[in-house]
């Protein structure tokens, strides 16, 4: 869309003679420009063919472009615990944004791997929570899937997600992992875009979040325990593992996994207290968290006091 | 009982093929129970029809008999590489060094000959060096219930000299006046000197007009002669394959900007979407030439993972490699082609007004653009493998293969867990466990001291007898898994590998980290 150029510059004689005045003219000025830059912004990210309008635009434009995606306006997404779902908002989690998932960073010399494992598991257990139709987008570097591991299809069975409905992004540098995942939501047609990487710095995070809002698609991102936090995210998570519900049949064997979740960030609601912090056990049959119920207060204090400063 | 196609002839009544022709239809073919009968192809309908009145007739259809044909050619490729027809009813396939594939001549003309007989088809087959030899020994030798002669290699001559001389597909008046001669057969003609024959046919006159002059006819049959014998090279054209649909634009002004290459590739894309609209097929290889002035070329490859024929997905593919591309001092020509064919129906538009974008777009889209551009091994889905060792029960199959729906067979055992994430190779850990099948009580791991708190196990996978053949100094071991959690909660999936009290100089047995659990 062709603009004419704005005037920049404010008039040198002050039509009511006060400098007070002509401050407040160029403020004004200024802020109408900032607008005008945002909604360009927004408009060219939104794709050419459509006239975009800003995500913070009135309720009926965005009626109006979830009537044009139609058929994405599914079930809200939930965890299906209720006291974590009730911190979310009443829609439950945004499906148009980034959401960050961290392993929990744990003592010096502790392996991270198990922290990443609980992580990921959280993410995919999240991703069949979605109950969107489509495949799954898993981008990583390849050099970390050397230290975690690789995903393997009879272990997703186990947790109920069928293995041809991922498709696994294999890139070989953090800038690429970033390209393919804004692809996946530029595409439009996923559940769900899993990317694991290293740290998101400001710039791409925000492209990221503008691509997940103007093509509804939900993003997750999983990213180094010690990194900074992710700007211009939904919800921000940490994950880690926690001992397990006891075994229906074998007192000694490990039973359904729990995870020690806390939420630290929700755009959509504020939280009342700093963060909120849950266990939460993954239920096979209903494929939905659950809140683990009344965990023994010592193994709860003790992956308390190992998580150590955040 | 039904039949498959109501219009089919029947195979247990006399049938003869008719054509219209200038005096009449005329009989052209007619299967074996015509033939017996006494019904000829020549005949005039009429004729036929008070030979036998019950005569089924069917108007002969020469185009399908000949893409019938054309296809029965491409078909054979799988004998010979080069091969094409040999008049109406006949085709040639040049078998240099292919006979050993399948095992001798005579397997190969076995092979053919009952394969063509599977078809339905009625077969006389011939194998020469050279292909007129085939042909004669095809068309006049006397085959067996085999159906096919062989000429041993190098002895062509004695192969063919019992012939008749039409087997050389010589014209009737050479035929007519070599029969007149008394040269019956082609060993009569082999024997006879030269220059002998042009001398004979100018003392004889056949009395008809002839259309060239003695000399002219005896050097045709000395040349078929010496083609059928090898002494001469023959002139023979294979088959060529349909070339790729290509789309091509030159410039008159060499092109430099990047948006004036991208707007010719559109141009390109949209031309060749429309060619393979014409065939009803789909791309799935692309291959973009820029040909340079300075006579250099550039070649940009993509590939997708369905058949498409949409040209904007064509240049959404191809503008990232265009734009790699360094123009010189210009680009004058380009040329699109389609390398890789897949049939493709034409769908039908939507009938009210505009196209609508469908709201779920395709992931196919998608995954070709990443595949494209990261490398296609790196975008890929996981597959399962029929194999009970944990690794190599899944492969990676590339994204681009365009294989989605893999049937996944249900484990024997519902009831055995696996991790979700699985390290490739597994990591050695030092365990500390109870002796001989107990399970690991504290381990260490990348250097990290684990304690576990609970543990399940062992589940035994033992290895696949047959590497033991293979390697009989050091055969493969069972291997115990156990899924251990430790105090923090961490699960993992660890295996010992090796008995404790099997072998003593095995040496002990190694613990393994395999895969984590969430």
């Amino acid at each position: 869309m062709v603009q004419a150029p704005v005037e920049l510059w404010v008039s040198s004689v002050p039509t009511s003679g006060l400098p007070q005045a002509a401050a407040a003219l160029r403020q004004q000025k200024l802020d109408s420009l900032r607008a005008r830059i945002r909604r360009i912004e927004l408009a060219a990210d939104a794709g050419g063919g459509r006239a975009g309008q800003a995500s913070h635009a009135g309720p009926e434009d965005e009626a109006a472009r979830s009537q044009r995606l139609a058929g994405r306006v599914g079930p809200p997404w939930r965890l299906g615990a209720d006291e974590v779902d009730a911190l979310l908002g009443p829609d439950g989690l945004e499906i148009g944004g980034v959401h960050e998932v961290k392993p929990a960073a744990g003592e010096l010399g502790a392996s991270w791997a198990a922290a990443w494992a609980a992580a990921l598991v959280f993410s995919l257990a999240l991703g069949i929570r979605r109950r969107a139709p489509g495949p799954i987008l898993c981008c990583r570097p390849a050099a970390l899937a050397s230290e975690l591991g690789g995903l393997y299809g009879p272990g997703l069975c186990t947790l109920d997600l069928a293995p041809d409905r991922l498709v696994i992004v294999e890139a070989a540098n953090a800038a690429d992992t970033l390209w393919a995942v804004e692809e996946g939501l530029r595409s439009g047609s996923l559940a769900l875009v899993l990317g694991v990487l290293d740290a998101v710095a400001l710039t791409p995070a925000r492209r990221l979040a503008l691509a997940a809002a103007a093509h509804r698609s939900p993003c997750l991102l999983l990213t180094h325990p010690r990194a900074e936090a992710t700007a211009a995210t939904a919800t921000r998570w940490r994950v880690g593992p926690a001992p397990s519900a006891p075994h229906p049949l074998d007192e000694q064997a490990p039973g359904a996994p729990r995870f020690m979740v806390d939420l630290e960030r929700c755009r959509a609601q504020p939280l009342s207290a700093a963060t909120a912090s849950f266990s939460l056990e993954w239920c096979d049959e209903a494929l939905c968290f659950r809140l683990a119920p009344g965990m023994a207060d010592r193994a709860d204090a003790a992956c308390r006091s190992g998580r150590g400063a955040r | 009982m039904r039949r498959a196609d109501p219009d089919a002839a029947p195979d247990d009544r006399p049938l003869a093929l008719v054509e219209a022709g200038p005096h009449g239809i005329v009989v052209v073919a007619v299967n074996l129970l015509a033939r017996a009968e006494s019904i000829r192809p020549g005949q005039s309908l009429s004729d036929a029809r008070a030979i036998f009145p019950g005569l089924l007739t069917r108007k002969i259809e020469r185009d399908k008999d000949q893409a019938a044909l054309v296809a029965l050619i491409r078909w054979s490729g799988r004998y010979g590489p080069a091969r094409n027809s040999d008049g109406d009813k006949g085709l040639w396939i040049d078998v240099t060094g292919v006979p050993h594939l399948f095992g001798g001549e005579h397997r190969l003309m076995g092979d053919l000959a009952g394969r063509l007989r599977a078809f339905g088809l009625t077969v006389r087959a011939g194998l020469a060096d050279t292909t007129l030899a085939a042909a004669a020994l095809a068309r006049f030798a006397p085959v067996g219930k085999e159906g096919f002669a062989i000429a041993p290699a190098g002895r062509m001559q004695d192969a063919l000299a019992g012939l008749p001389v039409e087997a050389l597909g010589l014209e009737d008046d050479a035929v007519l006046l070599l029969k007149r001669l008394g040269l019956r057969h082609i060993g009569q003609l082999c024997d006879l000197p030269r220059a002998a024959l042009a001398r004979r046919f100018r003392e004889l006159r056949t009395g008809r007009r002839r259309t060239r002059s003695p000399a002219g006819l005896a050097g045709a049959v000395l040349a078929r002669l010496d083609a059928a014998l090898g002494r001469a090279p023959e002139a023979r054209r294979a088959l060529a394959e349909a070339p790729p649909p290509l789309a091509r634009r030159i410039f008159s002004e060499p092109l430099i900007s990047s948006e004036g290459i991208e707007s010719a590739v559109a141009e390109l894309a949209a031309d060749l979407s429309r060619m393979l609209g014409q065939t009803a097929d789909g791309a799935r290889r692309l291959r973009l030439c820029l040909y340079r002035v300075d006579g250099t070329v550039a070649e940009a490859r993509a590939g997708t993972s369905r058949s498409c024929r949409e040209p904007r997905h064509f240049l959404q593919l191809l503008a990232p490699k265009v734009s790699a591309v360094d123009a010189g001092f210009g680009i004058d020509a380009l040329t699109l082609a389609a390398t890789s064919l897949e049939p493709l129906d034409p769908e039908q538009a939507a009938l009210g007004g505009g196209l609508e974008q469908d709201a779920r777009a395709d992931p196919a889209i998608l995954i070709d653009r990443l595949a494209n551009r990261l490398g296609a091994e790196r975008v890929f889905r996981l597959a399962p493998y029929g194999s009970h060792i944990p690794e190599r029960a899944e492969v990676h199959v590339p994204a681009l293969s365009g294989k989605e729906r893999f049937k996944v067979s249900p484990s024997p055992l519902g009831f055995t867990l696996r991790p979700p994430l699985l390290f490739a190779p597994p990591e050695p850990i030092t365990v500390l466990a109870e002796v001989p099948e107990g399970p690991p009580a504290r381990f260490t791991w990348r250097r990290v001291s684990h304690t576990v708190a609970r543990a399940e196990g062992p589940e035994r996978i033992e290895p696949e007898w047959w590497r033991a053949l293979g390697n009989p100094a050091k055969p493969p071991c069972p291997r115990d898994y156990y899924r251990i959690e430790d105090d923090r909660g961490a699960r993992y999936w660890v295996f010992r590998e090796g008995l404790y009290d099997r072998d003593p100089e095995a040496g002990p047995p190694v613990w393994y980290m395999h895969g984590l659990f969430g």
